[in-house]
């Protein structure tokens, strides 16, 4: 398994999602940067509490490699059906469940991953400017620190599912733009705020999006023992 | 006799619609088998079965004697193949798309990349991406990548589309030194009908999805009678010869201009030297075997000559 893992990264040369990766890092940063020095000109308080910062760092992240997790369905998945070298790596002695589960994991393992170091990346930026600026008013304090870790593993595991839901979107109809608009649908669905409270804040929607992105990916490659390929 | 392929009463429909209908054959060991038919007629159907790609409706095929199943992954280790046409991974080169190949059929011999890549000509392509190569490149690059890891079958789709003459006639001795050499059984689809039979041993015959002849050639050149072909621009003339001086009545009228002699127990120059006599003029006279493209044409009733 880690070998097809190492063969599906050698096939689309994956590596270099890791420059996109760091490009939308930036782009975190300067959001921060952009609300810190607008609500400053404003008068207003920047970011009242560290809940709130990370809250906005939580869901903008999150939101931004769920969808990246679709781009790597489609590479992963629609391209090789599009290109029909689905056609060549299915005539290679190994289980036809096991290569797509391979491309499954990868795109668990990338969104997990991505979403967990940009949190603590931005985290630890924010933590260290404010250390500077002393823009909040409130200790850290190992209480916060906790809640916020919880919940950012938390905001990983589920998007690492839910990124999965457009596979099934996508595999269906054979789509990129379906795969891409279901992605961006289901962001604004469990990112939308209204006063500080997400859908993503109760922990059970997640959680059964999760569920349902992973069922999304069983359904997905279920049949393709048996599927022809045409 | 071994048989190598068989497959029995093989269907495929889609939607209700039959392409491939209670196809029998048999491919032996150790030989180039080629399979002929119009476009459309069912051929790559019939190969992507084969290779396990779309599952039959009916039917079944063994290949070294065992059935073809949903989980016949280990026999696909012993088969090399070309599919309707090369699909490679676009932004890789050559060199990368075969170590990939390699390493997913668990081939370990990197030596034989090199190799591989010599037998098709194509040790200079260096690194350029495979986005870059021609029809005729990608071509030689998929034989390379079917025949990289000695398969004791190669199944081959229309494996000389796009290739030019020079490149046809290499091919043509790599397939017969793949055979000959390394044993290798082959199965060479084609609607190119003289391609098939200048390299195959047996030809299989498929049109509107039914195997309608598998004959050996050796059968074919024995059943087609030779026949001396004259061209002349008064038919009728060299007809009365024929049959009042010459008293052959064992002709054939082709068209207008062409008539075709079976009986050989009088000579060419026999028969010039009475049309000369006589006044018809010859424009040409040659003796012929009966080619297989007519053999064929016959057997699909035209269906070739829309091919």
């Amino acid at each position: 398994m880690l070998k097809l893992l190492r063969l599906e990264i050698k096939k689309y040369h994956l590596w270099r999602y890791m420059k996109g990766v760091i490009i939308a890092n930036l782009c975190f940063l300067s959001l921060l940067v952009l609300i810190y020095v607008l609500e400053k000109n404003d008068g207003n308080i920047p970011f009242e509490s560290y809940d709130m910062a990370f809250s906005i760092i939580g869901s903008v992240v999150r939101a931004t490699f769920t969808v990246f997790a679709a781009v790597l369905i489609t590479r992963l998945f629609l391209e090789e059906y599009k290109t029909k070298s689905i056609s060549v790596l299915f005539m290679y002695p190994i289980k036809r469940q096991k290569i797509m589960l391979a491309k499954v994991l990868l795109i668990i393992i990338f969104t997990f991953a991505t979403i967990l170091l940009s949190n603590i990346l931005m985290g630890s930026i924010f933590y260290l400017m404010n250390k500077v600026l002393h823009f909040l008013a409130e200790p850290m304090t190992s209480d916060i620190f906790m809640r916020n870790a919880l919940s950012v593993l938390i905001s990983a595991a589920a998007s690492a599912g839910i990124g999965l839901i457009p596979l099934y979107i996508g595999m269906r109809r054979k789509s990129v733009p379906a795969t891409l608009v279901s992605a961006v649908l289901i962001v604004g669905f469990t990112s939308a705020t209204s006063n500080d409270f997400s859908m993503f804040a109760i922990t059970a929607v997640p959680v059964s999006l999760a569920a349902v992105g992973l069922l999304s990916a069983y359904l997905s490659i279920r049949n393709v023992e048996t599927t022809d390929i045409a | 006799m071994t048989y190598l392929i068989k497959t029995h009463q093989l269907s495929k429909s889609y939607d209700g619609h039959e392409v491939v209908s209670n196809l029998n054959m048999s491919v032996k060991k150790g030989e180039i088998y080629g399979f002929l038919g119009p476009n459309g007629a069912g051929k790559t159907t019939v190969m992507k079965m084969m290779t396990n790609l779309i599952k039959p409706t009916s039917g079944e095929i063994e290949i070294f004697g065992e059935k073809v199943t949903e989980h016949s992954y280990e026999m696909l280790k012993r088969i090399g193949s070309i599919i309707e046409f090369p699909v490679f991974y676009e932004k890789l080169s050559a060199r990368e798309n075969l170590q990939l190949h390699c390493e997913y059929a668990g081939y370990y011999d990197h030596q034989a990349i090199e190799e591989a890549l010599t037998l098709v000509n194509l040790q200079d392509v260096n690194n350029k991406p495979v986005k870059s190569f021609s029809l005729g490149m990608r071509q030689r690059l998929g034989i390379a990548r079917a025949i990289m890891t000695k398969p004791e079958l190669l199944i081959l789709d229309e494996p000389i589309n796009g290739l030019d003459p020079i490149g046809i006639k290499e091919l043509r001795s790599l397939f017969q030194m793949l055979c000959h050499e390394y044993r290798i059984t082959m199965i060479i689809s084609s609607h190119i009908l003289s391609e098939v039979e200048q390299i195959a041993d047996t030809i299989g015959v498929i049109n509107k999805g039914q195997l309608i002849e598998e004959i050996t050639v050796k059968e074919i050149h024995e059943r087609n009678t030779e026949y001396i072909e004259i061209l002349s621009d008064d038919v009728k003339k060299a007809v009365y010869v024929l049959e009042e001086v010459l008293c052959i009545d064992n002709f054939k009228v082709i068209d207008d201009s062409r008539i075709r002699i079976y009986n050989l127990s009088i000579t060419q120059a026999e028969i010039s030297k009475q049309f000369i006599i006589n006044g018809v003029n010859i424009e040409e006279m040659k003796k012929k075997s009966h080619s297989l493209e007519d053999y064929f044409v016959n057997l699909l009733d035209g269906g070739l000559k829309h091919a």
